[in-house]
């Protein structure tokens, strides 16, 4: 049970990160986002939003011990909460009547940044995950 | 031998051209900040020193263009109307040929704009867009006389082959030229340049209405009186008869007005006052109750704050006015980004400017405030414009009529209820051709014409005049006297009763005003019918054409092939004929507090969001469908995507909790890591190390 709720979350990160993903590729270079894209973009994001909290407090205790994750897991596991906070913070500030149009601007560029560094350390994550279970099984 | 009035401008006029240049040195300026003191001697259309004594009129040409280069003066902005060579630019309020016996209002340029007709394509000479349109603008230059006589000629030429084309041996009249008799209708600079409140406006077009063109400076100026009517020639009279030249109209200057050195004091500005502006460029709104009252309506939150027009609209002596739009180019090769509103409040500079930018492209022009737009996303810079937001008259559920000076005459004194043609309606939120949401004015053409090529081509709105007299029989108002017919007492009385009947209308009860309505909404149909019907035969028989039509609000009217005096709507893909022709406002612009989302994002992105959800119901002569339109459907916005936009927004804010808690546990979660790697490096010091 507690092997499928881990794999379940899991399946679940890597599809929400892989949407989002596809989604911004259209704000790449000088492209911006707009209409559908953004639209599924933002409605994609709410999931993140929801289900990575869920993740990290559900994975935390197997990635803080050294016994239960290999090395890459905890690397991939650390860079996605701290690349999620990052990427989450920076729109939430942009929500708030906080931040001026220049710094909205500054904002969402480092959303950008700290969203594909995301894709990356989901990638560190799941190759670590089947590494421990390659192991485990051998 | 007294020579005709136009014949003498053109020696002065070709000398000026030669001789002078937009920064002409051989002239003599005081070149100081200081108000030059204008003691002139002023000169008649026939460069002749003026004295107290004579009889011509004041020539802004020969007087004004002594000093000023008025070549390059005439070419500006906002006389260039009629140059074919002349910038197009951004599209602006169109020349609306409007006449209420005929229902028409017709949208005219010769700037090659959407939706607008050229004049020449239907017939009307450039002296009658002068004499239509001459006292609503400050001068018009036309274009070089051989020049124009060829265009004249090709008109004629053209309307003749289109009506051969379609119709066989069409006889046309040549297009109307008075220019022989009425003289040059030149640019008067006093107009803008004499002090507030010392140019009558009214005098002026009363003088073009008469036809008096050359005279109209000297009247506007109140230099003296004006006798005679040029409107009393005819067309095919002798200029040079000498009948005919005592027929002509003659000044007799005011004496006060000439020092003793025989010059005049023409009290002038260099910077044109908000009151003359004020004379072209007025705008009401309408409201249910007519036109709203102007005590309730603030200022242009910039004139509130002390500026003038001028402070933005601003020209060189080539008089080419800033328009103020994002993206103008000033044909002087001025940077003259930073006198728009997105310039002037947030600057120009590139992304990837240093602080050595240039000036002329930073923000904070004359002490504009930089609007920080706190948390609105930068995305609404990309899809709207400053005034969409800022800009126009509040919007409401719809877009209402509004009145310009430039198609209904403001500024003349007239019995005015808010319901003349043209009708214009405000605020559209449109897009222009930067993809931009703009808000607009637009109107519906109603006009007269004929089907050729599957388009509706108009007629001469004169011509249909003439030639529908009899058939429609309209005195003054189509609208009124057709299709609004006043009920005959008897009918009253079946409908309200003997006694209710003799009551004024004021008196009646809601429910017996709408039998009225109703009573007269379907006898004005009727009449409309078989009217329209019979001016369509009329013109079909007198001009050959092979199927006359009426367009009004967006619908094609022609005879109907089973019946007589009757109609059928046509379907033709004529967009130009059968659309809204719209073009961008600005102005008034309102306080940031007024601005849509102010209040933040769902005063937009909700199901009734005005910017989307107000709607424009076709208005002109008649009302057309009576299907209101949406913004979002003149936007091309899918109305599925909008829908599921607004639910997005609709939990906005509750989701900024789910958020800022979802933040919170990944930060305690960070937190905890960083806690645990700590106490793992103080428990392991030589692994830490050695790792």
């Amino acid at each position: 049970m507690f092997r499928i709720l881990n794999a379940l979350l899991l399946i679940a990160l890597v599809l929400i990160v892989a949407v989002l993903a596809i989604t911004a590729v259209p704000a790449l270079g000088d492209g911006h986002l707009g209409g559908q894209m953004l639209m599924a973009h933002m409605a994609v994001s709410g999931a993140l939003v929801l289900l990575l909290p869920v993740f990290a407090v559900w994975s935390l205790v197997r990635y803080l011990d050294p016994g239960r994750s290999t090395r890459l897991a905890r690397w991939g596991f650390w860079t996605v909460v701290l690349t999620g906070v990052a990427t989450i913070g920076t729109v939430f500030v942009c929500m708030l009547p906080v931040l001026g149009t220049d710094a909205m601007h500054a904002m969402i560029h480092w959303h950008g940044l700290a969203g594909w560094t995301m894709l990356p350390a989901t990638a560190l994550l799941v190759l670590g995950s089947f590494k421990k279970r390659g192991a485990a099984r051998s | 031998m007294i020579t005709t009035a136009r014949g003498l401008l053109s020696l002065p006029l070709a000398l000026l051209a030669g001789l002078s240049t937009a920064a002409d040195v051989s002239r003599h300026y005081s070149h100081s900040d200081a108000r030059y003191v204008h003691h002139i001697d002023l000169y008649d259309i026939d460069n002749r020193k003026i004295t107290a004594e004579s009889t011509r009129p004041y020539s802004p040409l020969n007087t004004c263009g002594r000093c000023h280069d008025y070549e390059t003066i005439a070419h500006g902005w906002h006389f260039n109307a009629f140059l074919p060579e002349s910038e197009a630019g951004r599209r602006g309020e169109p020349w609306i040929w409007t006449d209420p016996r005929t229902a028409t209002q017709l949208p005219l340029s010769y700037r090659p704009w959407d939706h607008t007709y050229d004049p020449q394509q239907v017939g009307l000479s450039r002296w009658q867009m002068a004499h239509h349109f001459g006292g609503r603008v400050p001068g018009i230059t036309l274009p070089a006389a051989e020049q124009a006589e060829a265009e004249d000629e090709q008109a004629e030429d053209g309307q003749q082959a289109e009506q051969e084309d379609s119709a066989g041996d069409a006889e046309t009249e040549p297009p109307v030229d008075r220019w022989k008799f009425s003289g040059d209708l030149q640019v008067d600079c006093m107009i803008c340049h004499a002090v507030s409140g010392a140019y009558d406006f009214n005098q002026r077009r009363e003088q073009i209405e008469d036809e008096n063109f050359a005279w109209a400076p000297t009247a506007g100026l109140r230099l003296g009186s004006i006798d005679g009517s040029v409107s009393r020639i005819k067309d095919d009279a002798d200029p040079e008869d000498e009948s005919v030249q005592e027929k002509m109209p003659t000044v007799q200057y005011d004496a006060r007005r000439f020092g003793p050195d025989g010059t005049v004091f023409m009290d002038l500005v260099r910077k044109p006052s908000n009151n003359a502006c004020y004379q072209c460029h007025s705008t009401r709104t309408v409201g249910d109750d007519g036109i709203e009252q102007r005590w309730i309506h603030d200022q242009d939150v910039h004139l509130r704050a002390g500026m003038q027009c001028v402070d933005c609209h601003r020209n060189g002596i080539d008089h080419h006015i800033v328009r103020g739009f994002e993206g103008e180019e000033n044909p002087s090769g001025q940077a003259v980004s930073t006198l728009s509103c997105q310039g002037c409040h947030l600057g120009d500079e590139p992304a990837d400017a240093d602080e050595l930018v240039a000036f002329d492209v930073r923000a904070g022009r004359m002490g504009a405030p930089l609007p920080l737009h706190r948390g609105l996303p930068p995305i609404h810079f990309e899809k709207l414009s400053c005034t969409a937001c800022h800009g126009g008259p509040a919007p409401r559920g719809e877009a209402l009529r509004v009145m310009t000076s430039l198609a209904h005459g403001l500024g003349a004194a007239e019995h005015r209820s808010g319901k003349e043609l043209p009708a214009i309606l405000a605020p559209i939120y449109t897009k222009l051709d930067d993809g931009k949401i703009h808000p607009h004015k637009g109107m519906w053409p109603a006009f007269w014409g004929h089907v050729q090529d599957g388009r509706v081509q108009p007629l001469n709105p004169e011509t249909v005049h003439s030639l529908t007299r009899r058939s429609l029989r309209v005195r003054k108002d189509f609208v009124q006297e057709i299709l609004q017919p006043k009920p005959k007492s008897s009918k009253l009385k079946e409908l309200l009763g003997e006694e209710r009947a003799k009551l004024d209308e004021q008196e009646w009860t809601e429910e017996e005003a709408a039998k009225v309505a109703a009573h007269v909404e379907t006898e004005g149909l009727a009449e409309f019918e078989e009217k329209v019907a019979g001016a369509l035969e009329t013109l079909e028989e007198e001009l050959d054409l092979e199927q006359a039509v009426y367009v009004a609000s967006g619908i094609i009217y022609a005879r109907s092939e089973d019946e007589e005096d009757a109609l059928q709507q046509l379907s033709l893909e004529d967009p130009q004929a059968t659309e809204v022709a719209t073009w961008p406002m600005a102005h008034n612009v309102r306080p940031a507090g007024w601005s849509l989302g102010a209040k933040g994002c769902v005063e937009c992105h909700r199901d009734d969001g005005l910017v989307f959800a107000s709607t424009i119901t076709a208005d002109g002569p008649l009302r057309g469908d009576d299907q209101p339109i949406a913004m979002a459907d003149l936007q091309g916005i899918d109305a599925d995507q909008r829908l599921a936009w607004n639910q997005l927004f609709g939990g906005r804010s509750s989701f900024k909790y789910v958020v800022g808690g979802s933040l919170g546990i990944l930060l305690a979660i960070l937190l905890i890591g960083l806690g645990a790697l700590a106490a793992g490096r103080s428990s392991h010091p030589s692994t830490s190390q050695t790792a």
